[in-house]
């Protein structure tokens, strides 16, 4: 038997989006007098030589997926990532069978189990009981086989107290507690899972996360993820794909790098930039006015070799011994790398400053930050005092890359995790 | 060649853009525990929450039964509209129009699996009347006490009465394969259904007998094919019945035709059916 369960060919799903008149037109379904009457109406019309009746709708395409080829290996864990609308539960009903493909073609090997949303395949009149024998004889199982993982699926689940009481009064993360419990424990070969368990709690997220990583690689079964934690998708998944307006844009074993790339593009690239000018009424206080801020040379990319020097132009209005100018470093998953204030060596240098324009410069020493896009942010504060900026929420932002030129040495060519690339010294004694 | 993989891995599946193939019913044989499930579900399901439960299965066919009789027996003054006569015509009338209710409604009332969990489709208008045996054999036991309370001799035509009333669940089955579909495109047969169903009870011979009518009348009712069914259940219960039987040919053509075209209707229409509900 071959090590491939899934293999996609060029698969797309287009729909046809009505737009319907507005008024009293406006029919939430097609009405069949209006398709009916066109379909007798036309052909007179016809006849008698005039226009055709048109509907009250247009139609446009829109393609949900598009052009997605790809072949899913026994035992992978598949992790599924993309903004909302790029196309990742349209994919994921395509290969559960429950919308059929516009293009394209695709194979499975084994039983599928999925899970799409909450609630899924329940019965809200039925008990939690009966569900779980109608929801397995769903899966193609036989009564007897479900009794025999019926205690285990329950203990699972931890809904036994409710067992006799109709799904419809369980909460939206009982009937999702329950539903992974029936799936996981029915022995599927591909597990089809969409954004379901954000419903649940953490401690039974990690549960799933846990019986996930056991059903993968104990019984060596393929599962397909679709969620918005990245988390997740790190602590479950060996490989990523990323889509983007219904086409697949990365696909890669590397998944932190996926994960990266996929973050990367979220930031809103208008708002950040190289550059930040005062649009004016922004950082107010009274001691001073920030007018710029920016990389040296307005540049975007710095290799870790090189210092990274950074300006602001302030108009101070009087001088202050107390006054505290710095920065706060980010990286791309705006978690807080070091926060630095112009008194930190030298606790001289606010007295030194006179009142009217000047540009203060700061220097971020080499072979500091780590290969990733980092985000700078302004901040200020006054000496046993108030902060005048609040770290994570100031509007004077910039935005720059470190790339390359880790180090001379053959030994370390690539990226690292972790924050910093810092040069540690190394010697045998 | 083809085919042949789909046996030998009874597992792989493969599926493949603008293909309708035929209905698989070696899958659907894969997938008769779910029949069973939603059959047993639907029962259970029905009479969860009223007051009397399971008595209206009871109370609802005798309740129609004495309605008709009142007004054809006692107001239009039909002599031979009595009890048993039109207990035996609305037996097979009734397991039409509830099968032809729950099958049409089938879709839409699971539109929550539907969307959810891939199966065979076809088992979900084809359960959805199972539940309806339950009241086939209710009425079939209503039939034999008042046939016993009136005297009427039974024969071995009696279980016939059985198959007879299957055939009007056939009926019912056939044009459900189309207006399961077309109801969950077209809401409009959420209206449309009852209506036709109450102009049904009147073009098709329940409350009267159709023998010793004029010719004419025959002929133009036996174009409806539940009066086939109806008035052959007559024949099986009533001793020495006129059974018209060409009405019979008209029924066996309708179920033929409805069984071939509306499987055809069906699959195609499995196509599109998510992207509408």
């Amino acid at each position: 038997m071959s090590d491939t369960v899934v293999s996609i060919e060029n698969l797309g799903k287009c729909y046809r989006l009505q737009h319907q008149g507005t008024g009293l037109n406006a029919a939430a379904y097609s009405r069949i007098n209006e398709e009916l009457a066109r379909m007798v109406l036309n052909p007179l019309r016809k006849i008698v030589g005039k226009e055709p009746m048109g509907s009250h709708t247009t139609t446009e395409e829109f393609w949900a997926l598009k052009n997605v080829s790809l072949e899913i290996k026994r035992g992978e864990r598949l992790g599924l990532i993309g903004r909302n609308g790029a196309g990742k539960s349209t994919f994921l009903k395509l290969l559960s069978r429950i919308i059929t493909p516009t293009t394209g073609r695709f194979s499975m090997e084994g039983k599928i189990a999925s899970l799409l949303e909450v609630g899924t395949g329940f019965h809200p009149e039925l008990t939690g009981r009966e569900n779980i024998f109608l929801n397995g004889s769903v899966f193609g199982l036989k009564r007897y086989q479900i009794q025999e993982k019926y205690d285990e699926i329950v203990e699972f689940s931890g809904v036994e107290r409710f067992l006799d009481t109709p799904v419809k009064r369980y909460s939206s993360g009982m009937q999702v507690r329950l539903a992974f419990s029936v799936a996981a424990h029915l022995d599927p070969e591909i597990m089809i899972i969409d954004e379901v368990l954000a419903v649940g709690d953490a401690r039974f997220q990690k549960k799933c996360i846990g019986k996930m990583n056991e059903v993968a690689n104990t019984a060596n079964r393929t599962i397909i993820f679709v969620t918005h934690s990245m988390g997740f998708v790190e602590a479950l998944c060996n490989r990523a794909i990323l889509l983007e307006g219904g086409e697949m844009t990365a696909d890669s074993e590397d998944v932190q790098m996926v994960v990266h790339n996929y973050l990367e593009s979220t930031i809103d690239q208008t708002l950040v930039k190289a550059e930040w000018r005062n649009p004016g009424g922004q950082v107010e206080n009274e001691f001073f006015d920030l007018l710029y801020m920016g990389m040296e040379g307005a540049a975007t990319r710095f290799a870790n070799n090189r210092p990274i020097r950074v300006q602001f132009e302030i108009d101070l209005k009087k001088t202050d011994p107390r006054l505290m100018l710095g920065i706060a470093i980010f990286n791309d998953e705006n978690s807080l790398i070091a926060v630095s204030f112009c008194t930190d060596v030298d606790p001289e240098l606010p007295s030194r400053m006179q009142p009217g324009l000047q540009t203060v410069v700061c220097e971020i020493p080499p072979h500091l930050l780590n290969e990733r896009t980092h985000r700078l942010e302004f901040a200020a504060r006054v000496h046993q005092g108030p902060n005048i900026t609040e770290i994570g929420t100031c509007p004077a932002s910039i935005k720059f890359e470190v790339a390359g030129g880790l180090s001379d040495s053959p030994y370390w060519t690539e990226r690292r995790a972790g924050f910093c690339a810092p040069h540690l010294k190394w010697g045998v004694q | 060649m083809k085919l042949l993989h789909r046996f030998k891995q009874s597992d792989s599946v493969v599926v493949e853009a603008n293909t309708i193939g035929s209905i698989d019913w070696a899958e659907v044989w894969k997938f008769r525990e779910l029949f069973l499930s939603l059959a047993w579900r639907d029962l259970l399901v029905r009479y969860k929450q009223t007051f009397i439960g399971v008595v209206w299965a009871v109370l609802d066919p005798l309740l129609s039964m004495i309605v008709l009789v009142l007004i054809f027996g006692v107001i239009a003054k039909m002599k031979d509209s009595t009890p048993v006569v039109v207990f035996a015509g609305m037996l097979p009338w009734q397991m039409f129009g509830l099968s032809l209710n729950s099958a049409s409604n089938s879709l839409m009332n699971n539109a929550s699996i539907l969307s959810k969990i891939y199966f065979p489709r076809i088992i979900l208008p084809t359960s959805s009347v199972a539940v309806n045996l339950v009241d086939l054999v209710i009425n079939y036991v209503i039939l034999a006490i008042l046939m016993l309370i009136y005297g009427y001799q039974f024969t071995w035509k009696f279980l016939l009465v059985v198959p007879i009333s299957m055939m009007g669940i056939a009926i019912a089955l056939g044009i459900s394969f189309f207006v399961s579909c077309l109801y969950v495109k077209y809401r409009d047969f959420k209206i449309l259904l009852p209506f036709v169903l109450k102009i049904g009870l009147l073009v098709t011979p329940v409350g009267y007998q159709l023998a010793n009518k004029e010719e004419i009348i025959q002929i133009l009712l036996s174009l409806n094919p539940l009066t086939g069914v109806v008035e052959c259940c007559r024949w099986a219960v009533l001793p020495n019945y006129d059974f018209f039987l060409p009405s019979l040919y008209v029924t066996f053509a309708c179920i033929l035709l409805l069984w071939y075209t509306g499987e055809r209707y069906f699959r195609r229409s499995e196509q599109w059916l998510n992207d509408v509900i």
